[in-house]
């Protein structure tokens, strides 16, 4: 079933929208939530609260042309917030690796003033990634956006894993460059 | 701010990157696979002198079925699936996972990997297993694959092998086609009843494998792309699978299958 067809089917309030939704995407929702948390039962609850956040958002949001990166955006954001409810011996030693990684790219620690809406900063991350090649970009969001440890994303684009933390390094190092030069405030 | 917001912040960048990162994936770089393959020519060379020697080349002709549906290496085929020994499916049963109806093995040789599973083993020396696990989460194929790649690790090739089961079923089985055991050529397993297959392309593989590869389409029109499969002998070894977003993107996807199944190599048993 097309995008727009499952769309309109939510848009209806029909519940065979979800079913749709699960059938068409929800090995990837999944797959996108274990890659996070780690656990086989914690993704699938994420996939199931996704078609329930999607039921609930759509409309007013009409994600036609985009649904599969609109519900894996909500899969993602319930996959963290699964991780951060553990307790820190259990919080999976990748994620905090990649919290410590992204404080890298902040150019003022805890600075409150001018704190952006994390929607605000996301669009300038993503209009700094535009300034990246299209292999950054995809090294960038599998790290950060996917989750994948480095080795996952070495083997995926058959490079060296030097080359996936040389790579992440200088992004993370452009991208508080280009904060910065931006004038934002974190 | 803290690193954690900043994540956050990283789930809102375009649709387009993330749809991109998703699907994106490359051969491994050419020098590794090189090497791969140098070393898969020269195990074949040594293989095949030892078979020569040892009349296994023979056995290769024998793996077939016989008319009681025995084939002369111990397995059973039942309805179209070649059946494995009790030993080997409870083996199977106990490594997989337990949240997904699949499971990973890796043998340190060909002999052990032929010992648990008795076929002729075909590989594709660097393949990643964990690309091929996505392909196959994608893929509503309720059928029964058996994937082997060659997995380089730090202390040389491993011999894998994935399996998938059936959803909910206890059954463990390879897909045996008539055709094939009878031909020794490759045959076609239908995805799935919603899905069709076109046959676009068939080749045997420098290493003597049949191929083929094939688009898949499904009726609703939320799939597209192209699934390969290889035989050897009985059995159908099912191959890698490339789906995309967009029908445009799956347009690329022949030569890269092609060029998988061209490294295709075949590990005879010692």
């Amino acid at each position: 079933m097309e995008d727009g067809e499952i769309v309109e089917l939510f848009r209806r309030r029909e519940e065979a929208a979800v079913g749709h939704a699960a059938q068409k995407y929800g090995a990837r929702l999944r797959a996108i939530a274990y890659g996070i948390t780690g656990d086989g039962q914690t993704a699938e609850e994420c996939e199931n609260d996704t078609y329930l956040e999607a039921w609930e958002s759509i409309p007013p949001h009409d994600p036609t042309g985009y649904l599969f990166a609109y519900l894996a955006r909500i899969t993602r954001h319930l996959a963290l917030n699964a991780c951060r409810r553990r307790s820190a011996q259990k919080r999976r030693a990748e994620f905090t690796e990649l919290t410590a990684e992204m404080e890298e790219c902040i150019p003022a620690p805890d600075d409150t003033a001018g704190r952006l809406e994390a929607q605000e900063l996301g669009r300038a991350i993503d209009r700094y990634l535009r300034t990246l090649s299209e292999e950054k970009q995809i090294i960038f969001v599998r790290r950060y956006w996917y989750l994948d440890p480095v080795e996952a994303i070495a083997r995926r684009l058959g490079v060296g894993q030097s080359k996936v933390k040389m790579t992440l390094l200088r992004c993370r190092e452009g991208l508080r460059e280009y904060l910065m030069k931006e004038g934002y405030d974190l | 701010m803290r690193g954690q917001e900043m994540l956050d912040a990283v789930g809102y960048v375009g649709e387009d990157l993330i749809l991109k990162a998703e699907t994106a994936h490359k051969e491994k770089k050419r020098i590794p696979l090189r090497r791969a393959l140098v070393f898969a020519a020269a195990a074949l060379l040594l293989l095949g002198a030892a078979a020569a020697t040892a009349g296994v080349i023979r056995n290769r002709m024998n793996v077939r079925l016989d008319p009681d549906g025995v084939n002369e290496m111990g397995f059973n085929a039942e309805n179209g699936y070649l059946v494995l020994s009790e030993e080997a499916r409870q083996g199977l049963l106990a490594a997989r996972e337990p949240d997904r109806p699949m499971c990973h093995m890796y043998f340190d040789t060909i002999a052990e990997w032929q010992a648990f599973f008795g076929l002729p083993y075909v590989g594709a020396p660097g393949l990643d297993p964990n690309e091929a696990v996505t392909a196959e989460r994608n893929d509503p194929d309720k059928l029964i694959n058996v994937l082997a790649p060659v997995v380089d690790t730090e202390d040389g090739p491993k011999f894998g092998l994935m399996v998938t089961t059936i959803p909910g079923g206890p059954e463990i089985a390879v897909p045996l086609s008539a055709e094939c055991a009878a031909e020794g050529g490759v045959g076609i397993q239908a995805a799935n009843h919603t899905e069709t297959e076109q046959t676009v392309e068939e080749y045997t593989s420098p290493s003597g494998i049949p191929y083929v590869i094939v688009r898949i389409a499904s009726e609703w029109g939320d799939r597209c792309g192209y699934d390969l499969y290889y035989g050897y002998g009985p059995a159908i070894y099912r191959g890698i699978g490339r789906h995309a977003i967009v029908l445009s993107q799956a347009e690329t996807f022949v030569e890269e299958l092609k060029a998988f199944a061209d490294s295709l190599v075949v590990y005879m048993p010692e």
